[in-house]
């Protein structure tokens, strides 16, 4: 029996929620409520335990650059194995899932009315699911939990979704899953490639290190690039393949429209850096423009189209798809400032839109319509809600001092050092942003009171509170201080940073850091790497 | 870490936003007076600071000649070759500001009392304005310009709020929310310029000193490069924004949609000036690229006097005042476009004063008129309202340039300096003259405001039960006065201060922080073809080693001191006469003349109402900026959102329709009859061996 080490007790702790609510009479709506809230706040405390306990500047035993790793063995016949560990680029993912998971419960305590003992069971189930995705590195592990999730989603939306539901969840399903088809194919060939350098594996870290010395060959990695690239950019959900994303937010429940936003789209980003860049920097630097000019698309098209949106949520939806553009642009600089300011952008998105959906969700609660036209004034009906959403939204449109402005100012910074006129073109959708969020702020919140109904609205309620309050205090400790949060994602960063750099360059770089802290693995990497130059070169 | 009395300016910042703090959280439960109380007392307190901070670093022994001294606080960002440290920089320039905008603040804070006193949200109102002075001491005090980046949003931020503190107002939320987008697309330039700073190798850090520092090194071999000076150029568009500027001017007019405290405190004397401190704090780096600087200029120039045709014929007291605003920052920006730097800091200060001065009179014009602002319905106020009017008469003379006035002296200086700039360049001259007839266009809209507002006769009733506002309104309206009157003296010109023996404390106080930087090979007027003067050779900053590569220009000052000063006494008479021109115009024009016994000259004047009539409607830029930006920009948007619905959804759904169609099609073969499916495996079954049989031919 292996010893239970703490991510995989993060990740499967809401199983047993799931377990004790099953036990529970349905008709007993609040004891459910509680154990669902008890399950959600210990994940997150177990969790905890994971942040107190990382390292920036650990060296990682079990599976060298991760932390609190874990090893067994699933199916050996296959070579396929459960691995879990953490780093700096996983670890606010999946601080932030597990974070998110009692901010939905309390955010809409009262909301749900329809079957809440399966709806809490399933919003438990799709936490288990998203954090897997995160500490998992064996390719089949992520697999599995990358498909398992879409099922408790696919209920989330199918049942307690407003009007279009159906054909939102089934054209987020099977587009995830045409996707997903892909990847799985390039998994499994990566596998048989792996075989020339060694026994066949699964293992990310492992295949991470092989190909550092035994590059695949740029031909081939240009097809696996893509075939993983299509299911992420899916998931992004990178331009023109966003068309399902505004849909499946509109149709959710308030909390899946949180948990998609939230940390549901980062999965893919975080594929793209924990596969495409690492695996196949020759492919990602090929194919580097492409996807920046998507992302750049998506960040003036998204708020184009954000701003002429009449209803709230597909205007939070598509304003979405312009900051997951801004998150793929800086993933695509391959330098240090525009990784680190992606995945703290990952994470700031996940923040400012989850609560923007929750608050827009609170409204529909009250109102029961989410149209733009429909409100109109309300800043005097409801003056706490006024004040966090007027917070969150300059979250959003990334005012200096907050979240939204430390991950942004790093990924244009970054983008624009690898391609200035890139970089300067995505600036563009800074001023973009706040056009269209001021103008939807204006014709909801400013104005006169003309409905009766804009004058009766309820006020935050206390578990709404409870659920909002620790997300703008974060919007504002991130916002003023990044610089711890930075030092953790950085190190997960600078590995990365270090496999795209071109060969010609890394002989200079890695004799500077070779210098200075950087570990065993950065100056054994720099050998290895000239090595590959050398012949390159013959 | 060695402690230093200067590391409390820090204080200077959390207390007021301490003071949001507890104004935004508890405000709305607390009683009307304690607000009252602790908005005022959290400025006063930065205030003291400001002063403290002022006379220890006089009294620093480390600190003479100017020496900068930075108060580390914490890191704010770092990703690897980036830092971002969240410290202040004390030096002449930012002590100046700092006291400026406390000493200015509190002032409308107290005032903001009285004017306050009846809303219902006065809580919420000094929260934003306690938000506001926090904002704008990290602007000035930061030490970076991406520290200073959250003091610039962060100004904006509580611009847009207060523009838009009567929310129910459209007009005020759609002013806030175009205030907002026009210094967005100002802050896009700043943003530009970081990165670009950034990605050269050239330049260390964004840290100020640095830039500086960094910027005299890269001067030498690349002096006025495109790099520079596109860096530069971006800088200044977002001071276009900030300042309203041309052309980024069009929203400061609608700001004054917001309560009239804020348009003296924020649209008046202090935010508005962020783009004039951030090119002062820059100068080093502008003076490197004299192209920029003549951009700067020109744009500066033209905006005075641009806005200031504009102001001659607005009807609203605070319209007047904000094209006023614009005009005269406009001057600010020719001061440093010209070199002289420090001149346009003096002019900042002058100008806080009295513009402060002038919108808190109009705003108690506006309360004694019980909220009308048009002066066309006032007349006669002077004798209903004494102390609004002697100090709104201050000001207005102030504004106007007339001696012994403090505008009298800033504006002199911004004149001559631009003159004897002219004198290095000759085309320069046309800045002047220019500039000379703003100044009487400057004097002539004011006294016309202050004739139709004040003198004559009531023209409506409610002008006739127009009342003198309360004390905790008048009081700051006269210590505001005296300071309109008195601010001048710290910088008197040289040819009136040299004879008396006495230096030009502001001058010498600013000059190491901001002025003009020459290097060695390439005095300033060399990108004009014109040869310059002596130069001294440089004492601080950033260290070189080996030979004395670096010069610095002498003082501004002492250039001036080698004018002439025949022609210096001629220019201040010069600007004299422009600025009496203008009274006595605006005298003869709405007071004494006798229209009637002038027929053709009113025909004419008549005539000529198109004129005014443009005019007034602002020459048409609103409208323009309308139909070529932003009517193009919603259609583009509508545009996008079809696209998004017909063709990228299209292909989904058109894909996905594509398979339902297939799938329905090969459905019919599953019939589930056994017998159709044996014959389908027969089928198969021969097809196989055909094949089979057929390949082993060929091969």
């Amino acid at each position: 029996m292996p010893d239970l080490d703490i991510l995989s007790l993060v990740v499967f702790f809401p199983l047993i929620g799931v377990l004790v609510l099953g036990f529970i009479d349905k008709r007993e709506e609040l004891m459910l409520k509680v154990v669902a809230l008890i399950a959600s706040l210990v994940t997150f405390g177990l969790s905890l335990i994971v942040y107190f306990r990382f390292d920036p500047n650990a060296v990682g035993e079990i599976v060298p650059g991760y932390q609190m790793a874990n090893y067994v063995k699933w199916i050996p016949a296959l070579n396929i194995n459960y691995v879990v560990g953490i780093d700096g680029i996983s670890l606010y993912l999946l601080l932030l899932t597990t974070f998110l998971l009692p901010v939905c419960i309390l955010g809409t305590w009262n909301h749900i009315k329809k079957n809440i003992k399966l709806y809490l069971q399933m919003l438990l189930l799709v936490t288990v699911g998203i954090s897997g995705v995160f500490v998992s590195l064996d390719m089949i592990l992520f697999f599995f939990f990358w498909e398992a999730m879409l099922i408790p989603m696919y209920f989330l939306i199918g049942i307690w979704g407003s009007a279009n539901r159906i054909y939102a969840t089934y054209k987020f399903v099977i587009y995830t899953m045409a996707g997903s088809a892909l990847m799985l194919a390039a998994m499994i060939f990566l596998f048989f490639y792996s075989s020339a350098s060694g026994e066949a594996t699964f293992v990310i870290p492992e295949l991470m290190s092989r190909f550092a010395i035994h590059r695949i060959d740029p031909g081939i990695q240009a097809w696996l690039f893509w075939g993983f690239a299509i299911a992420f950019a899916i998931k992004v959900p990178l331009f023109p393949f966003h068309t399902w994303l505004p849909d499946a937010h509109t149709e959710a429940p308030t909390a899946g429209s949180v948990i998609l936003a939230g940390v549901l789209l980062k999965m893919g980003t975080y594929g793209f850096m924990r596969f495409c860049l690492p695996l196949f920097p020759d492919a990602s630097h090929k194919f580097a423009h492409v996807i920046a000019i998507l992302a750049i698309i998506g960040i003036i098209y998204g708020a184009l189209v954000a701003a002429v949106q009449p209803d709230l949520k597909r205007l939070v939806a598509y304003s979405s798809i312009a900051h997951l553009g801004f998150v793929m642009l800086g993933l695509f600089a391959f330098n240090q400032q525009a990784l680190d300011g992606a995945v703290l952008q990952m994470v700031n998105h996940g923040l400012s839109t989850g609560a923007l959906f929750l608050l827009v969700g609170i409204l529909y609660d009250r109102r029961h319509t989410r149209l733009i036209s429909d409100f109109g004034g309300i800043a005097r009906s409801i003056p706490v809600f006024f004040v966090v959403f007027l917070i969150i939204m300059l979250a959003s449109i990334g005012l200096p001092g907050l979240n939204g402005f430390a991950g942004e100012l790093l990924i244009l910074m970054g983008a624009f050092k690898a391609n200035a006129f890139f970089g300067g073109i995505a600036t563009t959708g800074v001023i973009l942003a706040a056009i269209y969020m001021l103008w939807m702020f204006r014709r909801v919140f400013y104005g006169e009171r003309d409905k009766e109904e804009n004058k009766k609205i309820v006020d935050l309620r206390l578990p709404e509170l409870a659920a909002l309050i620790p997300i703008v205090l974060l919007c504002f400790w991130i916002g003023l201080y990044a610089t711890p949060f930075l030092r953790d994602i950085g190190s997960g960063t600078r590995p990365v940073v270090e496999l795209l750099k071109p060969p010609t360059h890394t002989v200079t770089q890695a004799v500077s850091s070779a210098a200075d802290d950087s570990s065993i693995m950065a100056d054994g990497r720099f050998y290895e790497i000239s090595d590959t130059a050398e012949v390159a070169n013959d | 870490m060695e402690m230093n009395l200067l590391d409390l300016v820090g204080l200077a910042i959390a207390f007021p936003l301490l003071g949001t703090l507890i104004l935004g959280l508890f405000g709305r439960f607390m009683p009307r007076i304690a607000v009252s109380i602790i908005a005022p007392a959290t400025v006063g307190l930065s205030f003291i600071i400001g002063l403290i901070t002022l006379f220890v670093y006089r009294t620093d022994s480390a600190l003479i000649g100017g020496q900068p001294y930075v108060s580390y606080l914490f890191t704010w960002i770092q990703s690897g070759d980036f830092t971002a440290n969240f410290s202040l920089l004390i030096d002449p320039l930012s002590i100046t500001m700092m006291l400026i905008v406390t000493g200015v603040s509190f002032i409308i804070h107290v005032y903001s009392i009285g004017y306050m006193a009846h809303d219902k949200d006065h809580a919420r109102f000094f929260a934003y304005l306690n938000l506001f002075v926090g904002a704008m001491l990290i602007l000035v005090l930061a030490s970076s310009l991406p520290v200073m980046f959250i003091g610039w949003e962060g100004v904006g931020l509580c611009s847009y709020l207060l523009i838009g503190f009567w929310y129910e107002k459209a007009s005020a939320n759609i002013a806030g929310m175009k205030a907002f987008v026009v210094n967005r697309i100002g802050d896009f330039g700043v943003l530009i310029a970081m990165f670009m700073l950034f990605a050269s190798e050239n330049f260390v850090s964004l840290e100020f000193l640095d830039i500086n520092g960094a910027a005299r090194i890269f001067g030498e071999t690349n002096y006025n490069s495109p790099f520079i000076i596109a860096v530069c150029l971006f800088l200044f568009l977002g001071a276009t924004g900030k300042s309203a500027q041309i052309p980024l001017y069009i929203w400061l007019p609608d700001a004054m949609e917001g309560p009239t405290p804020v348009s003296a405190l924020i649209h008046a004397a202090t935010m508005v000036t962020a783009g004039v401190y951030m090119l002062a704090r820059l100068n080093v780096l502008f003076s490197i690229a004299p192209t920029a600087m003549l951009v700067v200029a020109v744009i500066g120039c033209a905006t005075a006097f641009f806005a200031a045709t504009i102001a001659l014929s607005q009807v609203d007291i605070k319209r007047v005042l904000a094209y006023s605003t614009v005009s005269q920052l406009g001057y600010m920006f020719l001061a440093c476009g010209v070199g002289a730097f420090w001149v346009g800091i003096f002019h900042l200060m002058t100008h806080a004063f009295f513009k402060a001065l002038l919108f808190l009179g109009a705003g108690s014009v506006i309360h004694g008129m019980s909220d009308d602002q048009d002066i066309r319905n006032m007349g006669g106020l002077a004798k209903r309202m004494p102390v609004t009017y002697w100090t709104f008469l201050v000001a207005a003379l102030a504004i106007a340039g007339v001696p012994f006035f403090s505008g009298f002296f800033s504006k002199d200086e911004i004149l001559a300096s631009t003159f004897w700039f002219g004198a290095e360049f000759p085309s320069g001259k046309i800045l002047y003259v220019i500039a000379l007839i703003t100044a009487f266009m400057t004097a002539f809209y004011m006294f016309r405001l202050v004739i139709r507002t004040f003198l004559g006769k009531p023209v409506t009733e409610k002008a006739k039960k127009a009342h003198e506002s309360p004390r905790v309104m008048t009081i700051p309206l006269i210590i505001l006065a005296v300071l309109a009157f008195v601010g001048g003296y710290v910088a008197l010109p040289h040819v009136i201060s040299g004879p008396l023996g006495y230096s030009n404390p502001l001058e010498q106080f600013l000059k190491p922080a901001a002025q003009t930087y020459q290097i060695s090979e390439h005095p300033v007027g060399e990108a004009y073809g014109v040869a310059s003067a002596e130069y001294v050779e440089t004492i601080e900053g950033v260290s070189v080693e080996g030979e004395d590569v670096i010069h610095e220009a002498a003082g501004h000052g002492e250039d001036e001191a080698h004018h002439p000063a025949d022609i210096s006494w001629y220019l201040i008479l010069a600007s004299i006469v422009f600025a009496g021109l203008g009274i006595w115009g605006a005298y003869l024009y709405f007071r004494m003349t006798d229209w009637a016994k002038l027929p053709a000259l009113s025909r004419l004047i008549r005539r000529l109402q198109i004129v005014n009539d443009w005019s007034l409607k602002k020459w048409f830029v609103d409208e323009l900026y309308q139909y070529t930006i932003v009517e193009p920009g919603k259609v583009l948007a509508q545009i996008s959102l079809i696209f998004d619905q017909v063709v990228v959804d299209g292909i989904v759904n058109g894909t996905a329709g594509f398979f339902a169609f297939v799938g329905d099609r090969i459905r019919r073969f599953q019939t589930g009859i056994v017998r159709e499916y044996a014959l389908g495996i027969l089928l198969g079954a021969v097809s196989v061996v055909i094949i089979v049989f057929i390949t082993r031919m060929v091969l």
